[in-house]
C-alpha cells in the first residue's frame, strides 16, 4: 500500500515542479496556448493545401500530436531537472528499482496528455465545426489511450538518455518534428514515398490516428490497429529499460549524473 | 569606425556562440528539412497555385523567425545569466551598437538558413525555382532584412522589460505564422486577425517575395508594399531605440543588470 502511494507522490510531485514556478493563469496559458496554435496552424495549412471542407481528420490527428508534446517534453524535462537539481544521483543511489520511479513520473503526464488532446478536440469543434456527433465514443477514447501510452514509452526512451547527456532537446525536437511529418496527422500516409513510409511505421501514433480515421469513416473494426499501437508502446518500453540499464551503468563510469 | 567594427565583432562572436547551441542548430538545420518536408508533401497534388513560392519562402521565413525567436528575443537575458550584461553596459561602445550586432549576426544565420532551405527543396525534391526579377527580388530581401532585424531589436527590448511576456517566448513562434501567412493566405484568418497582420513586417515581406518570383510584376503594388514594408520597418526601429534606453535607464535605476 505505501508503494503506490509513493508511486504517486511521485508522480505528482515530479509534475508539480515543473510547473511550480508559474502561477495558475500562466500555467493554463502555457499548457493550451503553444500545443493549441500549433494544431490551428497546421490545420488551415491542411485546409489550404487539400481545399478540404470538412477539417475533422486533421484536427483529431493534430490533436493527438499534442499528447506527444507531454511525452516528449513534460518527461524529459523531469529527467533533466533532476539532474540540473542534483537530485539524479540521489535517485540512482536509492535501494528503489530506478525505472518504476521513472516510469511512474510518465503518469501525471498521460493525464495530462490526455487533457491536451481533449483541448484539442474542444477547439476543433469550437473553431473548424468538426462533427463528432456520428464517431464510437468508447472505441474513440480508447484509440487516444493508446495512442498516449504508446507515445509516453517513446519519450522515456529518449528521456532516459539524461542520464548521460545535458543536450537532450535536438532529440527532442527531432522526434517529435518526425511525428508531424510521419504520423500521418499532416500528410496522409499513402502520400509519403515508399522509402519514408517504413519510418511511419516504427513511431508511436500512427496507428492511433489512424484508427481515429477509420473511426470518423464509421469503421469499428480497428481492434488490430490498437493492439499493434500498444505493442509499439511495450516495444518502447522494453527498449528503454534495457537502455535504461546500459545508460546508468555508463553514467556511473562516466560520472555524468551531474548538471557540470 | 570604433563602433562599426564593435559591430562586426559582436556579430562574429554572436554567430560562433549561437551556432554552438544545439537547440540554434535545430532550428537553422533541421527545422528547415522538417517545415520544408511537410509544406511539399502537403503542397504537391494541391493544384494550389504558386505553390512553389508558397512552400520556399514559407519554409525560408519560418527559419529566420525560428532564429529570432530562439535567440535575438533573449539575447540581452542571456548576457544577464552569464554575467556579462553589466559589463557591456559599461563599455565605451554604446549597448544597442552590441546588440544590434548580435541581431544582425542572427538574422544572417537565418537567412544562410533561408538558402539553405530552398536548395533543400530544390534539389531533394526537384522543385523548379527561379528569381525572374533579381533586382525587385534584392531590394525585397534587404529590406526584409532590416524588417526582421528591427522586430528582433522590438522582441528583445519587450521581452527584457517584462518578465510575464518572457514566460510565452517559446509560444512566439506559431502565432507568426499564422496572423503574418507565411504558408497559407491571410484573406483564411477573421477580420480581426487580419488587422494584426497588416502591422507585422513578415505579412508583407513574405507577400513582397512572392511578387517578385512572378513573370510579371504589378510594379504598383510592389512598391506599395514595399513603401509599408519599410515604413514599418523604420518604426519598429523607433520603438525598439525607445525601448532600448528604457531598459538602460531602468536597469541602472532598479539594479538588474544582474541575476540577482
Amino acid at each position: 500500500m505505501d508503494g503506490i502511494k509513493r508511486f504517486f507522490n511521485q508522480a505528482l510531485m515530479s509534475y508539480r515542479s515543473l510547473f511550480a514556478i508559474l502561477s495558475l493563469q500562466n500555467y493554463i496559458l502555457v499548457k493550451t496556448m503553444m500545443p493549441l496554435l500549433q494544431l490551428i496552424f497546421f490545420v488551415l495549412t491542411a485546409k489550404y493545401a487539400y481545399h478540404a471542407t470538412d477539417l475533422t481528420p486533421w484536427v483529431i490527428g493534430n490533436a493527438l500530436i499534442l499528447a506527444s508534446f507531454n511525452a516528449f517534453f513534460g518527461v524529459s524535462t523531469t529527467f533533466i531537472n533532476d539532474r540540473n537539481m542534483g537530485t539524479l544521483k540521489v535517485v540512482i543511489a536509492s535501494p528503489i528499482n530506478k525505472f518504476v520511479v521513472f516510469i511512474g513520473r510518465t503518469f501525471m503526464h498521460i493525464l495530462d496528455g490526455l487533457l491536451s488532446v481533449t483541448t484539442g478536440i474542444l477547439l476543433g469543434i469550437l473553431l473548424f465545426n468538426i462533427d463528432l456527433s456520428y464517431i464510437n465514443i468508447p472505441l474513440f477514447i480508447l484509440s487516444i489511450l493508446i495512442g498516449i501510452f504508446s507515445v509516453m514509452g517513446l519519450g522515456v526512451l529518449i528521456g532516459i538518455f539524461a542520464l548521460i547527456t545535458r543536450e537532450i532537446h535536438m532529440l527532442l525536437n527531432i522526434c517529435y518534428s518526425l511525428l508531424l511529418v510521419f504520423s500521418g496527422a499532416n500528410i496522409p500516409r499513402e502520400n509519403l514515398p515508399g522509402f519514408l513510409q517504413g519510418i511511419s511505421y516504427c513511431l508511436p501514433l500512427t496507428r492511433s490516428i489512424e484508427a481515429s480515421k477509420m473511426l470518423l469513416r464509421g469503421k469499428t473494426n480497428i481492434l488490430f490497429l490498437l493492439s499493434q499501437e500498444f505493442l509499439i508502446g511495450c516495444i518502447y518500453i522494453i527498449f528503454a529499460l534495457l537502455m535504461y540499464q546500459y545508460l546508468e551503468k555508463k553514467a556511473r563510469n562516466g560520472a555524468t549524473m551531474d548538471a557540470y | 569606425m570604433g563602433n562599426v567594427r564593435a559591430f562586426f565583432t559582436s556579430s562574429i562572436l554572436h554567430m560562433k556562440q549561437t551556432f554552438s547551441r544545439n537547440m540554434f542548430r535545430f532550428v537553422m538545420l533541421v527545422q528547415p528539412l522538417i517545415f520544408g518536408t511537410i509544406l511539399y508533401l502537403m503542397f504537391k497534388n494541391s493544384g494550389v497555385t504558386d505553390f512553389v513560392s508558397h512552400m520556399i519562402y514559407g519554409t525560408g521565413l519560418i527559419t529566420i523567425w525560428g532564429t529570432i525567436v530562439y535567440s535575438s528575443a533573449s539575447d540581452i537575458d542571456r548576457e544577464r545569466w552569464m554575467g556579462t550584461l553589466p559589463i557591456l553596459n559599461c563599455s565605451p561602445v554604446k549597448f544597442i551598437v552590441i546588440m544590434s550586432g548580435k541581431i544582425f549576426g542572427n538574422v544572417l544565420l537565418g537567412v544562410v538558413s533561408m538558402i539553405y532551405s530552398t536548395a533543400f527543396i530544390v534539389l531533394v525534391y526537384g522543385v523548379k525555382f527561379y528569381i525572374p526579377h533579381i533586382f525587385h527580388f534584392s531590394i525585397t530581401l534587404l529590406v526584409t532584412i532590416l524588417s526582421f532585424m528591427a522586430i528582433s531589436m522590438l522582441l528583445a527590448g519587450l521581452l527584457t522589460l517584462s518578465r510575464q511576456v518572457r514566460i510565452f517566448m517559446n509560444a512566439l513562434d506559431y502565432p507568426i505564422y499564422i496572423i503574418c501567412g507565411l504558408v497559407f493566405p491571410i484573406d483564411m484568418l477573421p477580420s480581426f486577425l487580419r488587422v494584426i497582420s497588416y502591422v507585422l513586417t513578415p505579412t508583407w515581406a513574405k507577400d513582397l517575395l512572392r511578387i517578385s518570383s512572378r513573370e510579371m510584376i504589378n510594379m504598383h503594388e510592389f512598391y506599395y508594399k514595399l513603401g509599408i514594408l519599410t515604413l514599418l520597418t523604420i518604426l519598429y526601429f523607433i520603438t525598439a531605440i525607445y525601448f532600448f534606453k528604457l531598459i538602460d535607464k531602468k536597469a541602472r535605476v532598479n539594479a538588474t543588470l544582474e541575476v540577482v
